[in-house]
């Protein structure tokens, strides 16, 4: 990953606040600018209101105050906690990557599935860990862990000894990408295990 | 509790559609916290949480009733009865069901707690209307609990300009398309993701207006229009990284059709014309049948989900986000640390269990693979920034609890520890 400098931080945080503050004024603005024009429909009256209900002023404020406050709360909230449900500062995807890879099987004739395309595995080494092959063999990676959970635990569930017929040789890999800042891109497909397996119907 | 039945002051209009949209979507999303556990294996909570989630987590029946109170709450807030006290029975129990399965989880999934927020603003917009007088009542529900939901968004979109900020480029749409792309798809999904994953500008582009979406939502509160707007935009942007990535949420498209579409209205007044008062009593024994069978399939359900855990009473773990600074990278260990590990190293035993792997799972993140000796795995983690161990075994074997005793004894809970030591870092 490219590493921010203070500066850069400091920077971004300050054209970041600029443009929240922005977005906020002219919301404001094209809110005030509708109210004066009498354009905001307020409601009309209902029939549990009872006749105590006054009628609405075309200019009378509804719940925005109250739903910026709120909208303000959760994300102060949200900043200090980081986690505590419901608040969640979701910064999960808020990284530059430098890599992403995903676990593939690939066919005899090199075609490139997806692990759940097939069933009845039979892996000589068996898969024992979703985070293979170890690193330093083909190198640092990232992933995004659920989808690598997904393929291996379907492997791990869907073992197997495939019918003879329709055995498919298949060889389980990691799939690593890694891209730089110019748009230069390297794909590398990092053996895991020799399988058989057969297609899914 | 009646005040939540009073309809929308927008032209008196029902607000069944997004009151059914907030309780499903909680529904749904407590049957995906038990179900997760199918595939988050044995992974222990340990939070520097209070006890009393430790407690949940190891305790079936406890899981069960929160999770059959959980859908009570749904089935109020679905049948619009006792509203207010339907929203805080969901939040509690969900709020406790979460913070205790959540550690029993790889990762947080964001849509949970967006969810949450949805909720959260809904009630709260429940409870403000009931006190407020009846002139000022206003769709307060709908509108507080589309700004919460905006805020996530919003802190979303913050955590990119922070985070990522100068250098959010084409970089984190390539990222998704190569760990989630499907790789053998249709055609059509392959052609398009393949023009983003060949194109730096516009998977540039694609980043930056997600980025873009989601700050914009800070906007929401401010008019019916720009909600509409910006809750369209944000289920667009989903759209396309579902089209473009394979990665799915559906969350927001289902709240931006709930809560921002014109449409909505005519929805809306179709589903209230449908209540007769036969229906509706009709709905009422259904309902509370369907409660019974719900709470008892829930205690069933978590008992199966959870059976094996109360044999494993240590909890040292933290869950693990991808929050840090850096992406979750692997990468060998320094002989410094190796030098700080000992005697963990390769091929070291303990009690039947061999290290086989010593490695950085992230910058301050040691992960350790252990070989059970049944020939499963086990990894553990150190580390970041609390103290934590992950323990991870393979479907339907135990954690080492042994194993567990073993490294708690060398990861001092208190005071913070950070893998490396500071001094060494």
């Amino acid at each position: 990953m490219q590493q921010l400098g203070a500066a850069d931080i400091s920077l971004t945080a300050g054209i970041g606040m600029c443009v929240v503050l922005l977005g906020a004024a002219i919301a404001l603005a094209v809110r005030t600018w509708r109210l004066r024009r009498g354009t905001t429909v307020i409601a009309a009256p209902t029939a549990e209101d009872g006749p105590q209900r006054a009628q609405p002023s075309p200019a009378e404020p509804v719940s925005w105050r109250l739903s910026l406050g709120v909208l303000i709360v959760v994300v102060a909230t949200a900043q200090v906690v980081h986690h505590a449900w419901p608040f969640y500062a979701l910064d999960m995807f808020s990284y530059v990557p430098t890599s992403g890879s995903r676990l593939i099987v690939l066919q005899a004739d090199g075609t490139a599935r997806e692990p759940k395309r097939f069933v009845d595995y039979r892996c000589d080494p068996m898969p024992t860990e979703y985070s293979l092959p170890a690193p330093g063999v083909c190198g640092t990676w990232t992933s995004i862990e659920v989808h690598d959970r997904a393929s291996f635990f379907w492997i791990l569930r869907h073992h197997g000894q495939p019918p003879p017929g329709a055995a498919q040789p298949l060889l389980l890999a990691r799939r690593i990408e890694r891209f730089d800042a110019e748009g230069g891109r390297e794909r590398v497909d990092c053996p895991i295990s020799r399988c058989v397996a057969r297609e899914a119907e | 509790m009646s005040t939540a039945r009073a309809t929308s002051p927008w032209a008196g209009r029902s607000r069944t559609v997004q009151r059914a949209t907030v309780a499903l979507l909680a529904a749904n999303e407590i049957h995906f916290w038990l179900d997760a556990r199918a595939i988050s294996q044995l992974s222990q909570p340990g939070w520097s949480s209070p006890a009393l989630y430790r407690w949940i987590a190891d305790t079936p029946v406890a899981l069960g009733i929160l999770a059959g109170l959980g859908w009570l709450g749904c089935l109020g807030l679905l049948t619009n009865r006792a509203a207010l006290a339907s929203g805080v029975l969901t939040l509690a129990a969900m709020h406790l069901l979460g913070e205790a399965v959540f550690g029993t989880m790889a990762t947080f999934p964001p849509r949970s707690f967006l969810i949450g927020l949805l909720l959260a603003g809904w009630t709260l917009g429940c409870w403000l209307e009931r006190r407020a007088p009846v002139w000022r009542r206003g769709a307060l529900p709908e509108a507080l609990a589309f700004a919460a939901f905006a805020g996530g968004y919003v802190c979303a979109g913050l955590a990119k300009l922070l985070r990522g900020g100068l250098h959010w480029d084409h970089r984190p749409i390539w990222h998704v398309i190569a760990c989630s792309a499907p790789v053998d798809e249709g055609r059509g999904v392959a052609a398009v993701s393949a023009a983003f994953a060949e194109t730096p500008e516009l998977a540039a582009a694609a980043a930056g207006l997600t980025m873009v979406a989601q700050l914009a939502m800070v906007a929401a509160p401010f008019g019916r229009r720009l909600r509409i707007g910006l809750g369209l935009g944000i289920g667009a942007v989903h759209m396309m990284m579902w089209v473009v990535g394979g990665l799915y949420e559906y969350t927001a498209v289902v709240v931006a059709l709930a809560f921002c579409l014109p449409a909505g209205a005519q929805g809306r007044e179709a589903v209230a014309a449908v209540r007769a008062p036969a229906v509706e009593a009709l709905g009422k024994r259904l309902a509370i049948g369907a409660a019974v069978v719900l709470a008892l399939a829930a205690v069933l359900r978590a008992d199966a989900f959870f059976a094996t855990r109360a044999a494993y009473p240590l909890h040292i773990w933290q869950p693990w986000t991808h929050s840090a600074d850096q992406p979750p990278a692997r990468a060998p260990l320094t002989p410094q640390e190796r030098d700080l590990l000992r005697p963990l190293v390769e091929g070291a035993r303990y009690r039947g269990y061999t290290l086989e792997r010593a490695q950085h799972r992230e910058d301050d993140v040691v992960e350790l693979a252990w070989r059970d000796p049944n020939g499963g795995q086990i990894e553990t983690r150190l580390g970041r920034p609390d103290p934590f161990t992950g323990i991870r075994g393979i479907e339907g074997e135990g954690p080492p609890v042994e194993l567990v005793r073993y490294l708690v004894d060398r990861v001092p809970p208190k005071p913070r520890f950070r893998w490396p030591p500071a001094d060494v870092r």
